[in-house]
Order: structure tokens, then sequence, then C-alpha cells
């Protein structure tokens, strides 16, 4: 690693940890710890939510992806953007209006019931936990690329600083270095297409025409079809893209994190801003590697293409902004991680140790001790499994976990939301059904087995042909919300469903932002 | 059930002399407890639920007019807005997948896949202005129907 690499290096650690200093002096009570005390504003929050889908995946994978397979690569830039709308328009404000700190808080505002508490719980702390695996074994692996640092090292210094920002600083740390990390990465990404569109020229027709006749792919790079070949499978995992936002624990939480409905709607928006114009970046910078890197380039460092972006800033800015680019791909990943293990330390401290176990009965000081030892015991296990991860090909988690938001956590928020016959039976059906459809599925797709050694995690033929479930497993999880509520003997609480359909248009009773 | 239920309401609150009409079933904590007063948990943080002297519970309250009106301006505008941008956006993969249409040339070296594409991005952007132009109505909507029930809200 050279000098330049090193102190870039460092300066992020030190300027992360500047911020969790600061973090934890706020960090007092339990609503500081999983919220922020409710009191960012819709800009930063925007930010921090924008830099949740600004992951290392997107930054890397993306843009190596357009490289490589063209449009198809595009494909998770459209559904992750679009998945804003569909948010902002029927979850974030009743979301915002009902819940409190976690997601279960919100479904069991309407259903009291530590079976819903609990089953909610889990499907948060699985959907979080896959996502982590994945983007620890996948940070080992680019930490390793982009530095020289082995990979069990890179996976044990990313789960420290992780551990760090959470334990002492809660959610204002998460939230800090997510919006720090947004900014370097949009300024690192603006510099990045700047050079590239001034190597085109300035000319988007000159970019597009060179593209075509500069890949290996030639005219076909420009068209649909050059990496998924089965037209159900590439739909299904469109599917999970653009519903799966809307369920994902990790994102959810963010919208506690501001005082009120208004303020959550303007952050989603604003957010879309900062997605949207970091993806159509990704366009100039997948570009831009397939014309100045070259193919052979890209998948020699890397087969996957997680190195064209960096590759590509060594070409066009030299070794000082590749070095740059580097340390802005650790800071995403720092940034990513750390958010999963809060929201993972939360679901266990606030609804299976202080609702479930307690029954709502601790201090806040026992919630904010406990949540700060979960987070050590779920940032521990998940190194564990990702140095185990090291050599298998576990990159499709993170859609499998996009795929578990979707189908067990997405229908029943809806019907939470707008379904009057709705009871803790469905609830409990659709998320289990939701969350066991979708690992099963994923774990009989060709994802887990392949035919060929190395290919996948085992060596075999797979007994489910797609690799995504998702187009199956969404209406799995809603027909199971759906006989769940009609075949139980559950009454309808119509009350309580008044006071929910009350309160999440309304905003009567959200609880008002404490001072600091 | 509900005549045993209605005895101990009538212990609890009888002497008082308060009338109530209330739902039985959602109410019979509430009753037990101390009438006009929110659960005794304070740990649980959604029942704070009252029971209005006048009666008034969130079921009526939503069964006002100035309520109703609401939630039928924002059903006519949401649904049919979330339907447009789901086909919209699937329909994408769909005729990537099983047509040829998105593979012709447009303008500037694009084909129509990335136009369709960008145009997605088009579309997050304005309904994201629409929904945050549409919705500052509602809230002086909500701010109007939240005094309006101020008193129902506070008992």
């Amino acid at each position: 690693m050279s000098f330049l690499s090193l102190s870039l290096f460092l300066s992020i650690v030190l300027l992360t940890l500047t911020i969790t200093y600061f973090s934890a002096k706020k960090t007092k009570n339990a609503s500081d710890f999983y919220t922020a005390g409710g009191g960012l504003t819709a800009w930063q929050n925007g930010l921090a939510v924008a830099g949740d889908f600004m992951s290392a995946a997107s930054f890397l994978g993306i843009t190596g992806a357009i490289a490589l397979i063209g449009f198809d690569g595009f494909y998770m830039s459209i559904g992750n953007l679009m998945a804003f709308l569909f948010l902002l328009y029927l979850v974030a404000e009743p979301l915002r209006n009902l819940g409190k700190f976690t997601l279960a808080d919100m479904i069991t505002s309407r259903f009291n019931s530590k079976k819903v508490r609990g089953m909610a719980a889990v499907s948060t702390l699985v959907i979080s936990i896959f996502y982590m695996i994945a983007q620890l074994v996948g940070a080992g692996g680019l930490i390793k690329l982009l530095l020289g640092i082995d990979y069990g090292l890179a996976v044990l210094i990313v789960g420290i600083m992780m551990t760090i920002y959470v334990i002492f600083g809660g959610m204002t740390a998460t939230s800090w270095v997510q919006i720090t990390k947004a900014v370097l990465l949009l300024g690192g990404s603006a510099i990045l297409t700047f050079m590239v569109f001034s190597k085109f020229n300035f000319n988007v027709s000159e970019m597009f025409h060179h593209v075509k006749t500069g890949t290996p792919l030639g005219t076909d790079y420009l068209q649909p079809g050059n990496k998924y070949k089965d037209g159900l499978d590439m739909i299904s995992l469109n599917m999970a893209l653009v519903l799966g936002a809307a369920g994902l624990p990790h994102l959810l939480v963010r919208f506690f994190t501001v005082k009120d409905a208004v303020t959550a709607r303007k952050s989603v928006v604003y957010s879309t801003w900062f997605i949207g114009a970091f993806f159509v970046m990704t366009i100039f910078l997948g570009f831009g590697a397939a014309a100045f890197v070259g193919f052979d380039t890209i998948v020699g460092a890397d087969p996957a293409g997680n190195m064209a972006a960096p590759l590509l800033s060594l070409i066009v800015g030299g070794d000082f902004l590749f070095a740059f680019i580097a340390a802005v791909a650790f800071a995403t990943i720092l940034a990513v991680v750390s958010g999963l293990v809060l929201t993972s330390a939360s679901a266990f401290a606030h609804d299976i140790y202080g609702e479930i176990i307690k029954g709502g009965r601790v201090t806040e000081k026992e919630q904010v001790l406990v949540a700060r030892i979960a987070s050590v015991g779920v940032a521990a296990a998940s190194i564990v499994l990702a140095l185990f991860s090291q050599t298998l090909n576990v990159a499709f988690l993170s859609v499998l976990a996009l795929g578990i938001a979707a189908s067990a956590n997405l229908p029943v928020i809806l019907c939470t939301i707008y379904w009057k016959r709705f009871n803790a039976s469905g609830a409990i059906t659709g998320m289990l059904v939701g969350l066991l459809s979708s690992v099963i599925l994923v774990f009989l797709s060709p994802n887990v087995w392949n035919s060929e050694p190395g290919a996948a995690i085992f060596v075999g033929e797979a007994l489910f042909p797609l690799g995504n479930p998702t187009i199956f497993t969404v209406p799995l999880g809603f027909l199971g919300a759906y006989l769940g509520t009609i075949l139980s003997s559950e009454k309808v609480d119509e009350e309580k469903y008044a006071e929910v359909v009350y309160k999440s248009n309304t905003g009567h009773g959200v609880k008002s932002v404490q001072n600091h | 059930m509900f005549q045993i239920i209605n005895q101990k309401l009538k212990n609890c609150l009888g002497e008082r002399g308060i009338v109530m009409s209330i739902n039985v079933k959602d109410h019979y904590d509430s009753a037990l407890g101390s009438a006009g007063k929110t659960t005794t948990d304070p740990a649980w943080p959604y029942q704070d639920r009252t029971i209005t002297e006048s009666g008034r519970t969130y079921i009526e309250l939503t069964r006002t007019k100035e309520f109703t009106d609401l939630i039928k301006k924002k059903k006519a505008f949401l649904l049919p807005t979330t339907i447009f941008f789901l086909t919209f956006y699937f329909l994408l993969p769909i005729l990537a997948a099983y047509t040829d249409v998105l593979k012709g040339d447009a303008f500037y070296g694009l084909t129509w896949a990335w136009v369709y594409a960008l145009l997605q991005f088009a579309v997050v952007w304005i309904g994201g202005l629409v929904y945050m132009r549409t919705a500052a109505q509602y809230d002086v909507t909500v701010k109007e129907i939240l005094t309006k029930h101020k008193k129902e809200l506070e008992k």
C-alpha cells in the first residue's frame, strides 16, 4: 500500500472516529441510540437514505456491470430508484406516524401481540444479517484489491470500525458517517464523471457511439439481454429491486430519525435527487471504464468487474484520484454495514429483549446497555460468518435480502395500513410464508447449486430454475397474509384499525422530538 | 359475555353516571382501569386510547365527513398514480425480455432501452415533486381536522 493510499485511508478512519466521538456525547437515552433522538433534518436524512443505497455494491458493482454487460447492468439502478417512488407514495408517511424505533413497532401499533413483534424482529434480523454478510464478504475482497490488505484482516478492520460507531455513537454516529460518505461519494463520482465526459468532448452522442464499437459486445452493448437470458428471472429480479426497498428494515428505520411525516416525505424526495444523480453518473463511469480501461483489463483485475471504477480513476486522474476513490469506497462499506448492525441490534434489544422478554419494563439505561451488547454480538457473528464465507460466492445474498423484504415485510406493512379485515394471525403467516419461501427457493436455486464446481456454493443440479424467486414469493407473502387472516377466528378490532387509519393519516400522537 | 362486561362497566362508572357507548371488546381493559384515562402499562405507547365522555372513539372520528373526504381524496390520487408507476416500471423489463422494440436506435446513439430507462428517472423526479405538492394540500386539511377534533382527542 502506498503512502498516499495509507494516509487517505487513515483520514477516513480518523474522520469517522471524530464523528463518533461527538455523537457519543449526544447519545444518552434509548431514543438517541435507536433514532438519533428523531432530530435529523430532511436534507440530512435524505443524504443518509441516499447513502444506504449508494453502497459499495452500487458504486463499484453497477459501474463494473455497466462496463462489462452494458444495459443489463443498469437494471439495478432503475429498480433501486423507482423503489423510492413506491416507498414515498404508500409507505413512508404511515410508517413514520405509526412507528417508534423499529419496523416491529409499526406493525404492533395495530396488533398488540408478542408473536407478531417476534416475527417482525426475526425477519429484520434475517434480512439485515444476510445483507451484512454479502457486504462484509464483498468488503473483504474489495479492500484486498484496493489497498492490498489481506481478506481476513480487512473484514476484521471493517467489523471493528462498524462496532465502534454503533456502540458509542448509536444512530447519530451511524447517520453522520452515512451522510459524510454520501457527500464524499457524490463528490468523487462527480469529479470522475466530469473527467470521463471531457474525454468524450462533453458530447453524449459521441459517448454512446464510442461504446457501440469499443467493446467486445459490439452493437449489442447498448441493448438489453446481454446478461439476463431468462426473461422471467430478469422480471423477477426487477420486482425484488422495486418492492424490496419499501420493506428493507435498515432503510425503514431511517424514517424514525426525523420528527414527523412531512420531514420523512421530504427526505425521500431529496434522496431520489441524490440517488438519481448518482445512478446517472454510474452510466458515465461504466461507459468510461468500457472505453478507456477496456474489457480485458477490468476482467483481469476482478472477474465480477468491481475494479472498473477504481481502474478508471487511475487512468483518468492518476494515483491521487485512485487513492481517493479507494478511500471513498472504503468509507462506503463502513457506512452501510454500521447501519445494518444498528438495525439488527435494535430488533434484538428493543423488540426481543425489551418488549418480548421484559414486557416493556426496562429502564432507558438497561435498553441502551442491551443494545450495545447486542451490537457487539451481531457484529461478531457477522464477522465470523463473513470469514468463513470468503471463498463462497455470496453476492446473491443482497438480492435475497431485498427479496425477503419484498415478500415478508412489504405485504404485511401494506395490509397493516390499508386492509381493515387484516389480523395478527395474518401478519404472522404473511411474514412466515414470505420469509420461508424466499429462503427455501433461493437455496434450491442456481445461485446455490451449479453443476460446475466453484460457480456456486454446492455442486449439483438446481431444483428451482430461477435465480430470483421474488415473482413467486411476493404473491405467496400476500396469500399467506390473506389466508392467515380469513382462516383464523380472530375478530376484527375495528376501533384499533380506526386508530391506525386516523393516526397514519393525521400524525396524531407522534412523539415530539427531544431537545438536545 | 356482553352482559358480564357491561356489569363491570357499570361497577366502574355507574356511580359517576357517565353514559358511554363504546366497543365492548376494545375497551375491556380500559374499562377495568379508570375511565377516561390511558391504560396503565407505560411501556406500551400505543394504548393511550381514551374513552371520551361523549363516546366519540376513533371509529367515530374516522367516520366524520372531513376525515372520510380526506381519505377519498388521498385514495383518488395515490391508487391510480401507484398503479401507473408500477405498470410503467414493469413494462421495461417485459418489453426487454419478450420484444425487440427497445433494441432499435433512438437518437444521439441511444437505443430505446436507454431512453426508456432515463424516462423512468424523469418519472421518479416528477412523481416526487407532484407528491410533495399534493401532500402539502393534505397537510392543510389534516391541520383543520386535528383542530376540529381537538376536544375529542384530548379528553
